[in-house]
């Protein structure tokens, strides 16, 4: 199966054909092109009159029809023109072709090389075939890679790109873009912060730059760079259909970025949608189906019935050795606790919220078109029930991209993509975090059954334990509900002033509207709070209008064979205006009704308006000379109104280089390289998300009260820096593409160097100013290092493999903070110490607290240690960083861990044999750690109250010591003392995080047309298995360890600074799917 | 064609031209939900808000720091049982208090926040155009509020950073190091006495409650009464007679939200309870944890972490002479639950129900004639010895608390009757924060809260770290707030 026996099966073919007619051009057009086979084949049909019937049917490098191919026929003698694209069966057919020729054909399709015939000449009443195999362009430079404002071939792209094609990721069924992207692209690492049903994702590309401004991407789906970025519930890619989707083009480096100024330091995914072509309608419908499951390896162990009950016997039995000094008696335990194994197993709360949830989708699309107008619609829906009981995620995304030509130079078009979501949301990860329903279901009593007697659900969960509600009852009637509305607009003019110079017009629009509701009804309650309960609601309204006007100057020509120029010329204004409005109802006399008129009372409201606008010039020059020298330069100005006063104009210049030095003349003799081409280059981009009024003082309202009635007030609550501005970015890249055996293998190696300087710093300064924190341009963090990309065919023809692999390696480093390179400490701990530090020379929020050592062995190591006021024998034992010999918070903490990993890796492989492919996508990152936060309570053995009140870490808590002759594991601490030493961040809550994922197994067969040409109406079929998330390898004792906290504790104004902290998120699920598409 | 072509290009072109027509005002924008603040401070009425502003900081210390630290630090409360999870406010209670505690970062930083707002006031109304009247009014009553704010702060820390005008930007947001306690005194001092030179002696109607001269002149006595000078503290509280105070003569009615700022009332903290923003809640904070709506009659609120602190203690308890009244009014030594009785002593002066869930409308008293009353007898001890004017003030407070007259011939040195006004303060002042500032005034800080903690500790041996109520003179301040030591290097207490 290498390529030559390909060659030769094809040569043979044509050989045979050009027998019978006289193409005398085709053998030497096709001995270039490996893989591309042309049959021709002979029928006798019916006489079309004086006309001839060319006929073809196009397929890919696995056989498998290609739908959407635009074929136009050209006779080069008359420059008769005509045009068709295939049907979804790959079929196209020309009639009424006027004989004499010579006639050729192109053949192009997004995501496959373009591909030419000519030579042929039409004889009356004969019917011409041809049966065309397209190859798939995934590594090929004669790709058109989408990028901002234009696209461009591949061979000419100086920057450092990464390129998702929609065939690269199809089949794995996820309901939002992000989750096709993980592992895909190197120097881009997508993390599952949370399961979350329609939550957020972690994105981010090349390492986090910012500190107080944000390190998601912007995403600019269809031109449209949307605003928003990921939230703990909230995906800004919820609004499109992975389906929709055509092609994502990852700018990593500045010459790409650039263009996007002050946008543009994160990063910038490019999302196009696939839109309509010329051709008879085709109509395609894909859905699946599933059940996801969280993993038994990874879930989080606690005591259960009888372990519980006897550990709270113990705990009593050792406080009162310790406190009274004598042995405890049977009246010293209650009742409930003397006889512990009678509780058995008890209740497991974290499987009992668990459930195997079923998700499903489907969406049917039909697209086609004339020559002039082209059309595209598509509609689907996803349902995805949580792995948590009661929550999930439903969405309805419709899509419709229309485009006309209304002369041969004037085009107009269209899209509109109306997306409809409504999430059921419990409190994982909230900001009341130690009662969430996650961490609350680790620590209630197993004690307790979840339903009594009669089957009816325990109400109140009291009794050895912290008393709560059920969570059954607060997942199913306390949850929040989350609706929104979305839907993007674009209507467009292009208009082409002369060959190769086109002038564009777009008016887009991003509109939402949507609201959250969540109702405590009297029967659930709170902790330490049985119901029944007076109901109260919060009900959160928020919209959104944003528009965005862009006028584009466009220019693309090629000047003889030397020149090549591809130029972009823009001016653009964006504008939103976000509202929002909460309201907080109380003293509902029911459950009857919830709307807010049937609440007693609102204790409290809030309504806030937040508005911004952009003005921008951007520009663009792409220039090759003699398809060897490549120079690009690019420059956007942005005014921001979020700008201060003296400071509201940033440029953003960057320049870039490129060398196909393959196509030199000295290296051409090298015959196994097929391609090489270096690139360099540096610019200046940057980061606007810094609020919106952060520049100027704001005045606030605080009241005050006298005789009787409120009194306005009005008080300063932020101060004024007429100086704020962007955050700046420079970055130096500089990398080779190389190609070898005809481009069947392609590698790719950046480095980079991305300085962020002028960050936006949320700086503390002292309380005595009467304000907390002011936000200033200060610090320097440099982001730098390795990505590796390499694809190969490692066989090809009836048994294919390809292989595509990614590496990526960066390095985090703080350059400078605030004015004298003050450490920044940031989280909270449950005993109100700091768990990260900042500081210059290290990598961005490391793991700050106390070193473990053991715990006191007995009187004399205690005596003879340093100590904290509260140490007891047994209790733990830290390091006295300092050597006071005293143990205190902050003193003796000291640097525990760090999350930024050494190198994250993707490696995807395809293998197809017949109607068979298989897909595996394994995605890794390693020398990362993790800090588990949650041990703040998951780690309390010693309760808040008498006795312990929390369901703890099981092996923790059995191998505690207990006095000198039962000294456990020497790390758990007793029961009986030194409680607020552990609730502080210490080194044995850190863990390695580095974890080999097989992210995705998909089985796919395609049903041969043979079978289904009996329908007469199905025209391709394909049904696939599909695993996500099926396996993780780590010495992570949780199941997430990509988990990231998202709720912020303290005084951390930024997630940038308390990175990688498990604080018992929301579980990622393992799912299995089955799935069909059709095509009709 | 080429008609056609120039149609279409013009059109884009004009586009273009009609957004950067509006270009000038379109990166122009203010908050909508906020106000700019260079626009702000320019008008009376703005500057009135302001003013209200500097007073509103008042509320959230009133519920959250002041009884922490007036009361709470004292032997007459503490918390009641361990384990309640605000184990900060525990270590406050025990002398075991660090630089990273909620409680004090909070109050520190609030403290701040009114001085702030004072000097906001300060800075920017010169320039305003009002009657010289309502300018002196204003500038008095933002004096008043920093010097309030300031003597908080320099009783509990000692001297601190004097922060006199309001920073314009976070570059100079450093201060310049911990002024000492005497420059902090003496800008007390002044602000004061500017304060009582231009403050009304009264409000009526939708100005109740604002800071009197009265008020600034009781604070004033205080402050002097600290820095030991008697006999100028004399000369500002012996006054306050002439202004009108009076004892009420139901002890109980003081503290009732039906008869706020009355008579007796010379500065008290003002709450609304119909506002949720605006109410207070000392009834929920006060009740024992976990007695449900036992102690509130407010069946909605769980009663768990964020109540059963400032609890009266054994020691206080006993303080009270038999029949005095105030004791019933002040505190509750258990309450009833299904008709069983618990032991849960706690406060219950400021138990007047509620408006809504979670709100009261109760004031909190700063300044009242009966401590005024205390005060001057104090310090005509202090300046006479024993006095029968001092006699004459304690016994008109002794006197409506239903107890007899103190016995003259029993108390016959001047510092026997020290501890009997000390004795008097403690009972008739208990709750309302003067309890600590008293110890700490009269040096009897340490002397006292060491008893009292080998007291609490035979009390509740589980209760209290062994390293608590060791009370040593560096105790007596609170650590600086962390933030402030690490950003703006100023020295910490020892």
């Amino acid at each position: 199966m290498t390529p030559y026996c390909t060659w030769f099966f094809i040569s043979f073919k044509i050989n045979t054909c050009r027998m019978k007619f006289s193409l005398p051009n085709v053998y030497k057009g096709f001995f270039p092109l490996i893989f591309l086979a042309v049959v021709l084949q002979c029928h006798n049909v019916n006489s079309q009159g004086n006309t001839s019937l060319i006929k073809g049917i196009i397929q890919n490098d696995n056989n498998e029809p290609l739908p959407g191919v635009s074929v136009i026929v050209k006779n080069t003698k008359t420059n008769f023109t005509s045009g068709t694209t295939t049907d979804s069966a790959g079929g196209f057919t020309f009639s009424r072709i006027i004989a004499g020729g010579p006639y050729g054909f192109t053949f192009s399709a997004v995501g496959y090389e373009p591909q030419t015939l000519s030579g042929y000449t039409i004889k009356n009443d004969i019917t011409l075939s041809l049966l065309v195999k397209m190859k798939s362009n995934a590594a090929s430079l004669d790709q058109v890679v989408v990028i901002g404002y234009g696209s461009l071939q591949k061979k000419d792209l100086t920057g450092a790109v990464g390129i998702i094609n929609a065939a690269q990721t199809k089949d794995l069924p996820v309901p939002s873009i992000d989750q096709r992207m993980v592992g895909q692209v190197a120097g881009m690492q997508v993390s599952a912060a949370t399961g979350i049903p329609g939550g957020g994702t972690s994105i981010r590309i090349r390492g986090a730059g910012s500190i107080g401004a944000g390190n998601d991407p912007l995403f600019v789906i269809d031109g449209f760079p949307i605003t928003r970025s990921f939230g703990q519930t909230s995906n800004p890619l919820n609004l499109i259909n992975p389906d929709d989707i055509e092609s994502i083009t990852i700018l990593k480096d500045a010459s790409s970025t650039a263009i996007y100024g002050s946008r543009g330091s994160n990063g910038v995914v490019v999302i196009t949608t696939k839109r309509g072509r010329s051709g008879p309608p085709r109509v395609e419908i894909s859905a699946y189906t599933g059940w996801q499951t969280v993993p038994k390896k990874g879930r989080p162990t606690v005591l259960n019935g009888t372990e519980y009950a006897q550990y709270q016997k113990e705990w009593i039995e050792d406080y009162i050795q310790a406190t009274q000094n004598r042995v405890a008696t049977e009246a010293d335990i209650p009742a409930y606790l003397r006889n512990p194994s009678q509780y058995g197993q008890g209740t497991n709360w974290y499987n009992e919220i668990l459930r195997t949830a079923l998700q499903s989708s489907i969406n049917a699309g039909v697209s086609g078109g004339s020559e002039n107008t082209r059309y595209s619609f598509s509609f689907g829906r996803v349902n995805q029930d949580g792995v948590v009981r009661f929550t999930g995620f439903e969405r309805y995304v419709a899509r419709m991209n229309f485009e006309a030509n209304l002369s041969r130079r004037l085009k107009l078009g269209f899209i509109l993509a109306p997306s409809n979501s409504v999430q059921k949301l419990s409190d994982s990860e909230g900001s009341l975090y130690r009662d969430n329903i996650i961490v609350r279901s680790l620590w209630l009593s197993p004690l307790v059954p979840v339903t009594d007697a009669t089957g009816k659900r325990t109400p109140f969960i009291e009794g050895g334990g912290r008393p709560a509600p059920n969570p059954l009852n607060s997942l199913e009637f306390s949850g929040t509900t989350r609706k929104e509305f979305r839907g993007l607009g674009s209507a467009y003019a292009e208009y082409e002033i002369v060959s190769g110079l086109r002038a564009k017009y777009s008016f887009n629009v991003d509109y939402s509207n949507g609201s959250s509701f969540l109702f405590n009804p009297s029967n659930v309650g709170g902790i330490f709070l049985p119901p029944p309960v007076v109901p109260n609601a919060t009900i959160t309204q928020f919209s959104s209008f944003n528009w965005l006007s862009e006028a584009l100057l466009s220019y693309n020509r090629e000047l003889n064979n030397n020149h090549r120029i591809e130029a972009v010329l823009g001016y653009t204004t964006q504008h939103e205006r976000a509202a929002f409005l909460q309201i907080n109802a109380d003293n509902y006399p029911d459950n009857l009704v919830q709307t807010i008129n049937a609440a007693g009372i609102i204790p409290s409201y809030n309504q806030d308006v937040q508005e911004w606008s952009l003005i921008s010039y951007l520009a663009r020059i792409n220039y090759t000379f003699k398809n060897k020298y490549i120079l690009t330069a690019t420059g956007r100005s942005d005014g921001s109104s979020r700008f201060g006063t003296n400071n509201r104009y940033g440029y953003f210049p960057s320049a870039a280089v490129g060398w196909r030095a393959s196509d030199e003349h000295f290296l051409q003799n090298i015959k196994w390289m097929s391609s090489l081409k270096f690139r360099s280059s540096y610019g200046l981009t940057g980061n606007y998300n810094i609020g919106n009024y952060t520049s100027i003082s704001n005045i606030g309202s605080s009241n005050a009260v006298f005789g009787g009635l409120l009194a306005g007030g009005r008080v300063a609550t932020s101060l004024n820096n007429p100086d704020l501005t962007w955050e700046e970015s420079a970055q130096f890249d500089a990398g080779f593409d190389l190609g070898i055996f005809k481009d069947r293998i392609v590698f790719t190696a950046d480095y980079y160097s991305k300085i962020t300087k002028s960050m936006l710093l949320n700086n503390e300064i002292p309380l005595s100013s009467g304000y907390s924190n002011a936000i200033l341009n200060l610090g320097k963090v440099r982001n730098r290092g390795f990505e590796f990309t390499l694809s190969s065919q490692n066989f090809t023809g009836k048994f294919t493999w390809n292989t595509r692999a990614n590496i990526s390696f960066n390095r985090n480093i703080v350059l400078a903070l605030n004015n004298e390179n003050k450490t920044i400490y940031s989280g909270r701990s449950g005993e109100g110490g700091y768990t990260h530090i900042t500081e210059v020379g290290k990598p961005i929020g490391q793991f700050f607290g106390y070193q473990i050592i053991g715990v006191y062995k007995d009187a004399d190591d205690l005596a003879k240690s340093p100590r904290n006021n509260t140490s007891v024998v047994g209790s733990i034992k830290y390091k006295d960083v300092d050597g006071n010999g005293i143990i205190e918070q902050i003193k003796d903490f000291t640097v525990i861990g760090k999350s930024q990993p050494d190198y994250s890796w993707g490696l995807s492989n395809n293998v197809s044999y017949k109607n068979f492919d298989l897909a595996v996508i394994l995605t890794g990152v390693q020398g990362g750690q993790i800090l588990r936060t949650a041990n703040e309570t998951h780690n309390n053995n010693e309760g808040i109250a008498f006795p312990g009140q929390f369901n703890i870490d099981r092996k923790y808590v059995l191998n505690r010591w207990r006095s000198p002759s039962q000294p456990g594991n020497g790390v758990s601490p007793s029961t009986t003392g030194g409680r607020v030493m552990w609730r502080d961040v210490n080194s044995s809550w850190v863990e390695d995080a580095s974890y080999l994922r097989v992210q995705n197994v998909t089985l796919s067969y395609n049903i041969p047309p043979q079978i289904l040409s009996g329908t007469n109406v199905i025209k391709t079929a394909r049904m696939y298995f599909s695993g996500q998330n099926l396996a993780i390898l780590t010495k992570y004792s949780w199941g997430n360890p990509d988990a990231i906290r998202n709720s912020l504790a303290g005084n951390t104004v930024s997630q940038a600074l308390v990175p990688g902290s498990d604080y018992g998120n929301y579980p990622v699920a393992r799912s299995i799917n089955v799935g069909i598409n059709l095509g009709f | 064609m080429k008609k056609y072509h120039h149609f279409i290009l013009g059109l884009i072109v004009l586009t273009g031209m009609i957004i950067t027509s509006c270009k000038k005002t379109f990166l122009d924008i203010g908050p909508e939900a906020t106000i700019n603040g260079s626009r702000f401070f320019s008008t009376e009425a703005e500057i009135l808000q302001a003013v209200n502003g500097a007073y509103s900081t008042l509320r959230i210390l009133g519920v959250n720091s002041y009884w922490v630290f007036g009361e709470m630090r004292s032997d007459n409360t503490a918390n009641f049982q361990t384990n309640t999870g605000g184990e900060q406010r525990e270590l406050i209670d025990q002398f075991l208090t660090i630089a990273t505690n909620d409680n004090v970062r909070g109050f520190w930083q609030q403290s701040y926040i009114g001085i702030s707002r004072c000097n906001d006031v300060l800075d920017h109304i010169e320039t305003v155009i009002m009657t010289d009247d309502n300018k002196k009014r204003y500038k008095a009553e933002a004096k008043f509020l920093r010097a309030f704010y300031y003597f908080q702060l320099v009783r509990q820390f000692g001297g601190v950073p004097l922060r006199i005008t309001s920073i314009q930007s976070a570059a100079n947001s450093l201060s310049a190091g911990r002024a000492t306690k005497d420059i902090i005194y003496g800008q007390i001092i002044s602000d004061l006495t500017a304060a009582i030179a231009d403050l009304p002696s009264s409000y009526t109607g939708k100005d109740l409650g604002r800071a009197t001269q009265g008020a600034a002149r009781i604070m004033l006595g205080e402050v002097l009464m600290t820095q030991k000078k008697f006999a100028e503290a004399l000369a500002q509280l012996q006054p306050l007679k002439a202004l009108g105070y009076s004892l009420l003569p139901v002890y109980k009615s003081i503290f009732d939200p039906k008869n706020k700022n009355n008579a007796e009332s010379i500065f008290e903290i003002q709450y609304l309870g119909s506002q949720p923003a605006l109410a207070s809640n000392f009834m929920y904070t006060f009740a024992p944890a976990n007695s449900g709506s036992n102690v509130t009659g407010d069946p909605g609120t769980s009663l768990s972490l964020t109540s059963g602190w400032n609890t009266p203690t054994a020691d206080l308890i006993s303080a009270y002479e038999p029949n005095d009244v105030r004791k019933a009014v002040s505190l509750n030594t258990g309450y009833l639950n299904n008709g069983a009785f618990v032991t849960a002593p706690h406060v219950i002066k400021y138990n007047h129900g509620f408006v809504n869930r979670g709100n009261t409308d109760d004031n909190f008293p700063v300044y009242r004639y009966a401590d005024a009353l205390l005060l001057v007898a104090e310090c005509l001890n202090e300046t006479a010895g024993v006095n029968a004017e001092s006699f004459d003030n304690i016994d008109k407070v002794r006197i409506r608390a239903g107890l007899l007259p103190l016995a003259r011939g029993a108390i016959n040195t001047q510092s026997l009757l020290r501890l009997a006004i000390e004795k008097e303060r403690r009972v008739e002042l208990a709750f309302e924060n003067h309890r600590w500032y008293d110890l700490v005034r009269t040096g009897r800080a340490i002397e006292v809260m060491n008893a009292h903690g080998i007291q609490e500790k035979a009390l509740k041996p589980t209760v209290i770290r062994p390293a608590g109520f060791n009370v040593t003179p560096n105790n007596l301040l609170l650590p600086i707030p962390q933030q402030d030591i690490s950003v703006d290097n100023l020295e910490q207490n020892p």
